[in-house]
């Protein structure tokens, strides 16, 4: 399997997704007007960090008024969960240059994350970097175009529809993919029932401390042998 | 009006430093994996099982909580979700998950409303 052909699978993959990116371009781009960004420092800042979850926890401390420090320490704790991500796909980029590995990075987004995780560990003869980068593109190019449609033309999308619901739909479509396993299972139910019980938790970490306790609760499944 | 002025330096402080800490967030492990002493057994084991767990520690939350409280076990998002989930795992096919999803929400939104 050649780079190209890959790349062009990934596409494939990543289409049916794209109308969540959009969502949630569209939506960080409304909230970058509210606290008085322009769309060509709302793009700039997406292209930048490239995480609408990490802007959207930093609009919401600095239309809190709070100070520098506190802006970046809340939207990065929010954005620990990256290194998880980092952490899971870094085996499929051990071989990789440290160009490509810096490139990677960059994409690292949880979509292209769980779609590359599901392909790599099916197909070993696929190009990683090929198929990764096939996702991740057209995602960010969505992304980052719907971002500038939501910065120029605000919420006129009408509450009613409630378009939001996009984003959770595409993640249940993912996560149906990884629970092959008793033990998969198990951590999906854990992370998720410590998810709700820690959503009013601060900036997010409800989320971290789901995502650690799922996986530490299929980690003990396995280890009893019940798989 | 929102909190910032147009121009206004922090902004640019804000996204400096927030694109820094994203990228090395994103880069740690790739970079680290290989390099450092090779992890110990049970971590590989464990990474198993970070997929499902992120994904579902991202979905649940939006199906039975709203604005940090727990919203109850039968509302249109649970149903919605539940349906949704069916589907996933039926069909496998991420665009019918969504369009189906939508359906069922505007369907009990309407008829609820």
């Amino acid at each position: 399997m050649t780079f190209r052909t890959d790349f062009v699978d990934g596409g494939t993959a990543i289409a049916p997704l794209l109308p969540a990116g959009a969502t949630v371009g569209l939506v960080t781009g409304v909230a970058a007007t509210t606290v008085g960004l322009d769309p060509v420092q709302a793009l700039s800042m997406s292209v930048f960090v490239y995480s609408p979850t990490v802007m959207l926890a930093a609009f919401k401390l600095l239309d809190a008024g709070a100070p520098v420090a506190v802006v970046v320490a809340g939207a990065l704790v929010v954005g620990v969960r990256f290194s998880m991500l980092s952490l899971s796909i870094a085996p499929y980029f051990e071989r990789d240059s440290t160009r490509s590995k810096w490139a990677m990075a960059y994409f690292l987004w949880t979509p292209t994350y769980a779609l590359s995780i599901e392909r790599f560990s099916a197909e070993p003869g696929t190009s990683r970097t090929g198929f990764y980068l096939g996702t991740a593109i057209p995602l960010w190019v969505t992304v980052q175009a719907a971002l500038v449609a939501g910065a120029l033309f605000g919420a006129s999308v009408p509450a009613g529809w409630q378009l939001g619901f996009v984003v959770p739909l595409a993640f249940i479509a993912l996560l149906m993919r990884f629970l092959s396993d008793r033990a998969a299972k198990v951590a999906a139910l854990a992370a998720g029932v410590l998810a709700v019980a820690g959503a009013g938790l601060p900036l997010g970490t409800g989320l971290l401390v789901a995502a650690v306790g799922g996986t530490a609760a299929g980690l003990a499944i396995d280890r009893l042998g019940g798989r | 009006m929102g909190a910032l002025g147009p121009g206004d330096r922090l902004v640019w402080t804000v996204v400096a430093l927030l694109a820094l800490g994203t990228y090395a967030l994103r880069l740690s492990f790739i970079q680290l994996y290989g390099t450092v002493e090779a992890f110990p057994p049970w971590v590989e084991r464990a990474l198993a099982y970070v997929p499902a767990a992120v994904m579902a520690a991202l979905v649940f939350p939006a199906l039975f909580a709203l604005d940090g409280t727990v919203a109850g076990l039968v509302n249109a998002r649970v149903l919605a979700g539940g349906l949704a989930a069916v589907v996933a795992w039926r069909t496998r096919s991420m665009l019918l998950t969504i369009v189906v999803g939508m359906g069922v929400l505007w369907l009990v939104t309407a008829l609820s409303g």
